[in-house]
């Protein structure tokens, strides 16, 4: 059980009050350095107008292929029992854990143009991934999907699984169970998943600027664009940065009752 | 319309070997303590667990037969079923969950509707048609169950714990519904439950079952004249023995015997109930044949009555007023003597 109003012993509070300084004070950086009066222009210039619209069409284009591609991966690790499955699980788990610049560098080994797969695109399709629009949400999506396929399979699992039966001795074939009750009752999860997939795909910069480079106006995203910026106009950095702030501040708070277990 | 079925399985700790056969226009409850297999037989029969063995025959026409590789799967099959909680679809509104089954069945979205609402005014639901499960109490939410279940027009309706879910002020009334309910559905009935008062009141037969194999089975008043179960003792209240027969005396096996008023020969069942025991600190000295010593355990006072657990070669409980029980000290325990007239054990062969 939980008392209220423990009284908190003064050499914890004091490391307490360091830790929540540690991620308050770039903050209060960010903010206290922030050109207010000419944050509007910067916002709007060109450059960072293009680098924002190109974050966004990316990021929902690697959600929505992280949901098509995601959603049927953690039900089959949620349902399928096969050998493997565990190391399969990993595999699509790594991502989280492994360094973006490797995974971009992974990712241009096998789908670039001397790749694996990437040299038989481009002989047979013509289709080349590597410094495209089209390499940017390969990469956001290989870096973001797996918060996805977490996600809604935790939610599978936790579901009950005997409105399934239910819906079964009431005439529904497999297909229609699972687009008439599953996808229904693990809707929650699935939205919690695709908002954190789609955040972590806006931030995404590693993969992205190793596999796709850094073009303004066709890859650039706003992280890459808030790197560069940060060399040349300082001020811009920070608008863009505030910008991607208030964005991830939107999603958790968005998310703190659903996936996040508010208090 | 009859319902054949041998269920044969094997589900964690539970090996299960069930034969049931159900006749036109009855209502059979299943009965048995938690863990038998209850729920397990339901989803057998609804083709949600596959058998390992027996055959499953409705009308005539297999539904399961492991033996010919037959299984068909439980969206083909002619079987409605109300499950325990009811598991209506909480995202859709009690409408829309009556009309589940017949929109599987291809029927046009308008048409099921129409339908699933002379369901809900048959149930006396019509003015719930738009509400969602959770705004639903216990007793319209089974409702609601039945109507879903009864929708498809199934030849076979099972339910599985249908009260259980309820909280008790409401139990009585949703269980006369229910019979009502029930007796106005023409095909086969077969309910699960725990509670004997429920079995009873709704179905015309039981069926006992326990660690997946049927114990007994008759009317309520059949079971519980001679149980044949340390189950349906407890739960009729009575002391249940098993004995062998020989003349008017059964030996029960461990050593010790009863004394019997008939004269049977072979396996029997032995009932004493717990009123014809009397208990002495002393020694008696009388006519009843049946003389045993032994120490009381615990004393379970009732409103008038109290029930002692005598442990000894006879285990048995005594059930005499409250105040011969003080006036004998039994709650302190100790050695006691209980007695039973040979004339009070009522047997019955195996």
């Amino acid at each position: 059980m939980r008392r209220a109003g423990d009284r908190v012993p003064i050499p914890l509070a004091v490391l307490a009050a360091l830790g929540a300084a540690f991620f308050i004070l770039p903050l209060v950086g960010l903010l206290a350095r922030a050109p207010w009066a000419t944050a509007w222009s910067e916002l709007t210039s060109s450059e960072a107008l293009t680098a924002l619209r190109l974050s966004i069409v990316c990021s929902l284009a690697s959600t929505g292929v992280a949901l098509v591609l995601g959603f049927p991966l953690a039900w089959v690790y949620a349902r399928a029992a096969f050998p493997g499955r565990n190391l399969l699980r990993a595999l699509t788990t790594l991502p989280m854990v492994l360094p973006p610049v490797v995974g971009g560098v992974a990712l241009l080994f096998a789908l670039g143009r001397r790749g694996l797969v990437g040299q038989w695109l481009d002989q047979l399709f013509g289709v080349r991934l590597p410094f495209t629009v089209a390499g940017v949400v390969v990469a956001e999506t290989f870096v973001a999907m797996p918060f996805l396929i977490l996600t809604v399979e935790a939610g599978l699992r936790g579901m009950d699984r005997r409105f399934e039966d239910a819906a079964r001795t009431l005439g529904a074939n497999r297909w229609t169970v699972l687009r008439r009750v599953t996808l229904p009752m693990v809707a929650p999860s699935l939205f919690a998943g695709a908002v954190l997939c789609w955040a972590r795909a806006l931030g995404e910069f590693g993969a992205t600027i190793t596999f796709a480079g850094n073009f303004p106006g066709r890859t650039q995203t706003m992280p890459l664009a808030v790197y560069v910026a940060l060399e040349t106009r300082p001020e811009g950095a920070i608008v863009l940065s505030l910008v991607m702030l208030a964005v991830s501040l939107v999603v958790l708070v968005s998310l703190r009752d659903r996936w996040l277990g508010a208090a | 319309m009859t319902l054949e079925a041998t269920v044969r399985l094997g589900l964690g700790g539970l090996d299960m070997d069930v034969a049931l056969r159900v006749e036109p226009g009855e209502v059979v409850a299943v009965l048995g303590p938690n863990g038998a297999g209850k729920t397990t037989l339901l989803r057998a029969l609804a083709g949600l667990l596959p058998l390992s063995g027996g055959r499953v025959l409705l009308d005539g026409v297999v539904l399961e037969d492991p033996a010919r590789a037959i299984r068909m799967p439980p969206e083909r099959r002619p079987i409605g079923v109300v499950f325990q909680d009811y598991l209506l679809f909480p995202h859709l509104d009690a409408v829309e969950n009556v009309a589940f089954g017949l929109r599987c069945r291809g029927v046009s979205p308008p048409v099921a509707r129409a339908h699933a609402l002379d369901w809900l005014e048959r149930m006396g639901m019509a003015d719930h048609g738009r509400a969602r499960p959770a705004e639903l109490s216990g007793g319209q939410a089974q409702r609601v169950a039945l109507a879903r279940a009864l929708a498809v027009n199934p030849r076979l309706l099972l339910l599985d714990e249908p009260l259980s879910a309820l909280d008790a002020s409401s139990r009585t009334e949703v269980r006369r519904d229910l019979r009502r309910h029930l007796q106005s559905f023409n095909g086969i009935r077969v309910l699960v439950t725990h509670d004997p008062l429920e079995a009873a009141f709704l179905s015309d037969r039981l069926v006992v079952i326990e660690r997946g194999r049927v114990v007994q089975t008759g009317s309520a008043a059949e079971v519980t004249q001679k149980p044949r179960s340390r189950y349906v003792a407890d739960l009729v209240g009575v002391n249940l023995f098993r004995g062998h027969a020989a003349g008017d005396r059964v030996e029960l096996g461990d050593g010790s015997s009863l004394t019997i008023g008939d004269r049977l020969e072979g396996e029997v069942f032995a009932v004493i109930h717990p009123r014809a025991v009397a208990v002495y600190r002393s020694r008696p000295d009388g006519t009843p044949r049946n003389v045993f010593p032994g120490k009381a355990d615990a004393v379970d006072v009732h409103a008038d009555r109290a029930r002692v657990h005598v442990s000894g070669p006879l285990p048995l409980v005594a059930e005499v007023t409250p105040g011969a029980a003080e006036a004998l000290r039994l709650a302190e325990g100790g050695a006691v003597w209980i007695s039973v007239k040979a004339t009070e054990v009522s047997v019955y062969p195996v």
